[in-house]
């Protein structure tokens, strides 16, 4: 008895009760007796599992289907390129090649796009491409440039009709003479620059909260925005977003939702048709969003 | 320590004569393994996966100069988290970049100029709020991701992989007792992270 009291007094290191917990002690090691009579080390052994159950729970996931096949097919690509080693060169330059014509004929095809002129110093960015890559197209910015008048301000008239006929054409499916007006209002619009504030609170209708936040994730995965800067927070009927994107990330991210059928109840910029927004690309910004069920 | 078994000599000598089939085997084997791993080190799917495709690749070219000073499996883990922390590293970087003030305070938000940004009701102002109920869960997360490097990967190759201190020590490359340090103290931080956020949970007083 008195030797049981002195090994409660004398508890080991937290190490060895963690070891312990670990099996990684010898079996006639004296924290064994000491733990087994030590209400303090006890305890301490339990809080231990406690965290260890914690942990299990939040670093385990379900392995992904297919995952071994991806990776089969990962090395035999790196398998034919050392067996080929100058194909990864062949490829390269056929790939670059490919991005020098691409350019050409856009730089040929854009000539019928009017020549702009960028106002103040804004930096106002066309959202017409996929990436904030340097395309920017500068725009007439005035603030009554509504009309299709103002298309033409820095162009000869049929410059514009070209460039406004083949717009409507890309946007609209090539659609006929009866609605290219207001088809040339439309994409002026588009063209108006938007602002987006710091931070863009919103308001979708949806479906239903589990479709929604399967195309959200979606939406957001392949834009490659990591998930530390994404929250989803089922509340009730509603959904709420709330996410760290670039400027583009999020005008990307409203029209795919609006092409997926979702309604924008929220009047804020940017709305899915806006094209062209002040500042760049790569600004940072937190989207707010709450996406109702119904409408 | 695990030393290079009769299997894996096998293999690395299958693979050396040419036949690169084999290497099929190790992806069966250990791709799920690893991506446990890779994942209990950076939190997501995505980046677990190409860490643990880049990790096979690079396997794959090096196997040739293999020298057999440990196992495959070691060797494998070992390439694992060290990619780990380089892709940790660089997340972290770009999303300081990016912004990740989320759950902290958002200035202008209270003060908008456009009276349409307020259609979210005030409640959206902080949505912590919304996650008490997952709080401890979100400390455990947030504590195993604020440990320390060496005590992270530790902790996740003993609690992900169940590994023996002697593996951890070997994959590592570091001493038994360096694991057994940093397995405790990874355990201790977070039990007091726990006892701090719900002191009638955990105890206070330390053990020496």
């Amino acid at each position: 008895m008195k030797e049981n009291l002195n090994d409660v007094r004398e508890c080991p290191s937290f190490e060895d009760i963690s070891a312990f917990l670990d099996g990684e002690l010898s079996p006639d090691a004296p924290v064994y007796a000491h733990i087994a009579a030590c209400p303090r080390c006890r305890r301490r052994l339990d809080e231990y599992r406690e965290i260890d159950a914690r942990i299990a729970t939040a670093i385990t996931t379900a392995t992904p289907e297919g995952l071994s096949e991806r990776i089969k097919a990962a090395v035999a690509r790196e398998n034919a390129t050392i067996r080929f080693p100058h194909l990864h060169r062949i490829l390269s330059l056929a790939a670059a090649f490919a991005v020098c014509c691409g350019v050409v004929f856009y730089i040929v095809t854009d000539k019928t796009v009017p020549p702009t002129v960028p106002i103040g110093n804004q930096q106002e960015v066309a959202l017409s491409g996929t990436h904030d890559d340097g395309h920017a197209h500068a725009v007439a910015s005035a603030p009554n440039a509504s009309a299709p008048a103002d298309i033409v301000t820095h162009s000869s008239p049929d410059s514009a009709f070209i460039s406004a006929g083949s717009l409507v054409g890309a946007s609209y499916g090539g659609t006929s003479a009866p609605v290219f007006t207001d088809a040339m209002a439309s994409i002026d619009r588009r063209r108006k620059p938007v602002d987006i504030a710091a931070q863009v609170q919103q308001v979708w209708a949806v479906g239903n909260t589990e479709d929604a936040a399967l195309l959200l994730t979606g939406f957001l995965k392949k834009m490659h925005v990591p998930e530390n800067n994404i929250r989803l927070i089922h509340n009730g009927n509603s959904l709420r977003l709330i996410a760290g994107l670039t400027k583009l990330e999020l005008v990307h991210l409203v029209r795919a939702c609006r092409a997926s059928g979702l309604e924008l109840l929220s009047p804020a910029a940017p709305q899915p048709e806006q094209n062209v927004f002040t500042g760049k690309g790569s600004t940072p910004i937190v989207y707010y969003a709450e996406f109702v069920v119904g409408k | 320590m695990k030393t290079v078994t009769a299997d894996d000599r096998k293999l690395i000598a299958e693979f050396k004569s040419g036949n690169k089939k084999v290497f099929e085997v190790l992806v069966e084997t250990y791709s799920a393994k690893l991506f446990q791993v890779a994942y209990g080190l950076l939190g997501s799917h995505e980046d677990a996966e190409e860490v643990v495709q880049d990790a096979f690749v690079r396997a794959f070219r090096a196997l040739d100069k293999f020298r057999g000073e440990s196992s495959l499996e070691t060797w494998l883990h070992r390439i694992v988290v060290n990619l780990s922390r380089n892709r940790y590293h660089w997340n972290r970087r770009r999303g300081s970049e990016l912004n990740l003030s989320i759950s902290g305070h958002m200035p202008g938000l209270d003060d908008s100029d456009n009276p349409e940004d307020m259609s979210i009701p005030d409640e959206s102002q902080t949505p912590d709020g919304q996650l008490e109920n997952n709080e401890l869960e979100c400390l455990v997360e947030k504590g195993i991701e604020d440990l320390p490097d060496n005590v992270r990967e530790t902790m996740i190759l003993r609690h992900v992989r169940e590994m023996s201190y002697d593996d951890i020590a070997a994959t590592l490359q570091c001493k038994i007792g360096t694991v057994k340090s940093r397995i405790a103290r990874g355990r201790e931080m977070l039990r007091l992270i726990l006892g701090h956020a719900d002191p009638g949970r955990f105890t206070g007083s330390k053990t020496r």
